[in-house]
């Protein structure tokens, strides 16, 4: 039997999101209010958006998405010279990669856990697998706002 | 398992039967050996006879030209006759000998060629033949009597003349005596060769049948294992043995690693291993439990009832551990001579039906859940209860619109969380008076988790995720309620033309009564309510507002801290139920007066003083100074309870708040009478609008 998701099911994002900030930047993210994403599935209203997709006791996504102007200074931050879009693409899918691990550790073995995947929101349509209410945590970085969606339904 | 010594004879019945025929031949050739040593003996014990003839006959003659010439030269002959008498003596002894005669060695004499003994037989009989003549000549110079001449020459003649002749038939003889022991010899040693033969032959084929039977010994113990290990590898349940030292033992089954999610070494202690998987007190309980299991004396059926080890959730620290969440163990004993020597330990993995066990109870407690709420909601207007439930999802939205809107500041947060606590406390009063339970329950653990974060110096962002959480979920059971109440609704929309007109008011009135008989069976209370209302074809939106949200806070507050428990009622002289009264009229100028009256401990000013010092809100000095109704005051202020503990009815500090908030919002007044073990009556006076 799997319990609805609990707060600590999503506090894990948001700690490896700070840990992530902290440890390529030296400057940890503030995590903001929490709220409820009543539009439907992960917003994909960033230049840069890293999903990973979780199918197992519990299905849904977790989707971190990045405006340029973050992700430019956060590769700054790290002594990058070279801000093309790849590079950009890199840092939200180390994001994503991050989460991906973390939820592992978290949510056990058990849990099938997609590769990282880019999405682009002005060309793709992404449909949920998830069909109750996301949550959508925002994130400020050097005056820079992220979020974090995590769209996650126990099976 | 023991065996019997019989059983062990008979499997080894060829080895020892081999190793009792080595023996004997052994012996065999031993005495082989012992019989030749005595032949070559009797052998040479003849060649020195026939040896010691040859030599006779010489010592005989001499002695006879010696007695001759002493007797004639008229010298003593004694010496000479003893000479004689000696050789004589000598001869004789030889041909006993060679006659195998009493004491000599007997057999033999098939190991002996015929011809040779035909031979030696015929050469002994012409020595005697030869010998006889001379021996009866001897025999007389051998008496005590006088010697004459003629004898002595004649004795003399008969050796000189034969003497030759017999010298030459004893060489004859030693010779045919000697082959005749070459020969003997010979096959005695080729028999002894034979002997020794068999024997290593013996040995050998002992050593084969040793070797065959210990390797069809060993490929049995290896089929053996490999069967064993066949059944450990492919066996679903765990299985091992447990030693009376409490260790694994050596034979377990492959399935173990993957139930426990990490290796078990043969020798592990084993109530280390459980402690490691299972909760201390589990562990130790099976301590016990095992340690009666080795008494001999107990019986395992006995105690099967008591094994602390069944349907027992593993320790998954992290959710690091693979393998099964719950186990089943199962002992059984092995007795050997009537003591317990091991116990064989099945683990069943029971992950799928304690599962299936828990979804079934769980689908039970929700439908029993489902048919509460449908009773509770039955009893009131289902318009009015879909108005709620409209209301409080758009005020639920309002606060996910400030979760969402909310910039981080100092006093931000707090401040949301304030608000946040009032709304959901407005709502629990009405959720309650509509007898939507579960929605009162999801809102009290919503304002549990409100509490501590209310006492925070700061607060942070993502300290307010479990407050999304919370208000998902309050979202979804509002939502299930919902589709219930729709359902009714579409079931009463049916019939609503054959009724009369309703009196919304009354209908009002009945649910803030049910409700307030619920809070007071909640707080073992016995409270009496009695309502009095003009009738009201409909019901101003103003006043339908404090009727939702301000009147069941009153009485809630009027029924958890006015209302005494019956036995302290009895002992202040007072009827064990008490009285709880609402009242609503009409005033000459249109004002609306609504009065929430109760007959119980009263407001005491003395006791907030001191409420308000032990929670550190105001100091002595602050209270000293403030009056009795700025004491009372500090009832309205958010989070200021006089209960010590928060419960489902009261305790959270909010209620006043709300109804304050209530009031404001349609510019009404509110006064408050009290006296100490008499009454309290909150009056709210609502201007016509």
């Amino acid at each position: 039997m799997y319990t609805q998701l609990q707060p600590q099911d999503i506090e894990i994002f948001t700690e490896a999101l700070t840990h992530y900030f902290l440890a390529s930047t030296g400057e940890p993210a503030a995590i903001r209010s929490a709220y409820l994403l009543n539009t439907g599935g992960p917003v994909l209203w960033n230049d840069f958006n890293g999903l990973i997709e979780i199918s197992g006791e519990y299905q849904g996504s977790v989707c971190f998405s990045a405006p340029r102007g973050l992700l430019s200074h956060v590769l700054l931050k790290m002594g990058e010279s070279v801000f093309s879009d790849e590079r950009h693409g890199d840092i939200v899918g180390e994001i994503a990669n991050t989460l991906s691990g973390r939820a592992r550790r978290h949510f056990g073995e058990g849990l099938g856990i997609s590769p990282p995947q880019l999405l682009d929101y002005s060309l793709t349509t992404y449909e949920p697998t998830a069909h109750n209410t996301p949550y959508a945590i925002p994130l400020r970085w050097h005056g820079y706002e992220a979020n974090l969606v995590v769209h996650l339904q126990p099976t | 398992m023991k065996s019997s010594p019989r059983i062990s004879l008979g499997k080894y019945r060829d080895l020892v039967l081999l190793i009792a025929v080595f023996i004997l031949i052994d012996a065999s050739v031993s005495a082989i050996n012992i019989y030749i040593s005595h032949q070559i003996e009797a052998d040479a014990s003849r060649i020195n006879a026939a040896g010691q003839m040859r030599a006779s006959a010489q010592q005989l003659t001499k002695g006879l030209l010696t007695l001759e010439m002493e007797f004639r030269a008229g010298q003593p002959t004694q010496t000479s006759q003893a000479q004689i008498s000696q050789a004589r003596l000598g001869f004789l002894d030889a041909q006993k000998v060679l006659q195998g005669k009493p004491g000599q060695v007997a057999g033999g004499s098939f190991l002996e060629p015929a011809a040779l003994q035909i031979q030696v037989a015929d050469e002994l009989a012409q020595i005697i033949q030869v010998w006889q003549p001379i021996d009866r000549e001897v025999a007389p110079l051998l008496l005590n009597e006088p010697l004459d001449m003629e004898t002595v020459g004649a004795a003399v003649n008969k050796a000189v003349t034969r003497n030759n002749r017999l010298t030459q038939l004893a060489d004859d003889l030693g010779q045919s005596v000697e082959q005749l022991a070459q020969q003997k010899t010979s096959s005695m040693r080729s028999i002894q060769m034979a002997a020794i033969a068999l024997a290593f032959l013996n040995f050998c084929f002992i050593v084969f049948k040793f070797i065959v039977r210990l390797s069809n010994s060993d490929n049995e113990a290896a089929q053996a294992r490999q069967e064993t290990e066949r059944i450990m590898g492919s066996v679903r349940e765990g299985l091992f043995l447990l030693t009376r030292e409490r260790t694994v033992g050596n034979q377990r089954s492959a399935s173990l690693d993957k139930l426990f999610g990490h290796q078990l070494k043969p020798g592990d202690n084993f109530h280390q291993v459980l402690s490691r998987i299972c909760t201390l007190e589990n562990a130790e309980a099976a301590e016990h439990y095992i340690d009666v299991l080795f008494n001999r004396k107990i019986k395992q059926a006995l105690l099967e009832q008591l094994n602390p080890l069944k349907e027992i959730e593993l320790i998954n620290a992290n959710k690091q551990r693979k393998g099964a969440t719950y186990v089943s163990f199962e002992f059984d004993q092995i007795r050997e001579d009537n003591e317990v020597v091991a116990l064989l330990v099945s683990i069943f993995d029971v992950s799928d039906e304690v599962r299936l066990e828990r979804e079934l109870a769980s689908a039970e407690s929700r439908a029993k859940g489902e048919i509460d709420l449908l009773l509770g909601v039955l009893d009131h207007n289902p318009e009015t209860v879909a108005e709620f439930l409209q209301s409080a999802r758009r005020n639920l939205q309002l606060i996910n619109q400030e979760l969402q809107g909310v910039q981080p500041a100092l006093q931000s947060y707090p401040q949301l969380i304030n608000r946040i606590a009032r709304t959901l406390h407005g709502l629990k009063g009405e959720a309650g008076t509509l007898g939507c339970n579960s929605i009162t329950q999801e809102i009290h653990e919503f304002e549990a988790l409100l509490t501590p974060l209310r006492g925070r110096p700061s607060i942070q962002g993502d300290d307010l995720i479990p407050v999304a959480v919370a208000l998902s979920r309050l979202l979804a059971e509002i939502a299930k309620v919902d589709s219930i109440i729709n359902r009714i609704r579409q079931h009463v929309a049916g019939r609503s033309n054959t009724e009369g007109q309703s009196d919304p008011l009354w209908e009002t009135l009945q649910s803030i009564e049910k409700f307030a008989l619920k809070v007071a069976d909640d707080l073992n209370k016995k409270v009496r309510i009695e309502t009095a209302a003009p009738r009201l074809n409909e019901i101003p939106p103003h006043i339908a507002g404090i009727l939702k949200q301000a009147v069941p806070q009153l009485i809630r507050n009027a029924i958890a801290h006015g209302i005494e428990t019956p036995e302290e009622r009895e002992q202040q002289g007072k009827a064990s139920t008490g009285l709880v009264r609402v009242e609503i009229a009409h005033e000459p100028n249109g004002t609306l007066t609504m009065t929430v009256h109760d007959d119980g401990r009263g407001i005491s000013a003395s006791h907030l003083r001191t409420v308000l010092v032990a929670r550190n809100l105001k100091t002595p000095e602050e209270v000293a100074e403030m009056t009795d109704d700025q004491v009372v005051a500090m009832l309205f202020e958010p989070g200021f309870s006089s209960l010590d503990q928060a419960h489902i009815h009261a305790g959270r500090g909010e209620g006043l708040a709300v109804v304050k908030d209530a009031l404001r919002e349609i510019d009404g007044r509110l006064r408050i009478t009290s006296r100490v073990n008499s009454h309290t009556r909150f009056i709210m006076q609502l201007k016509p609008i």
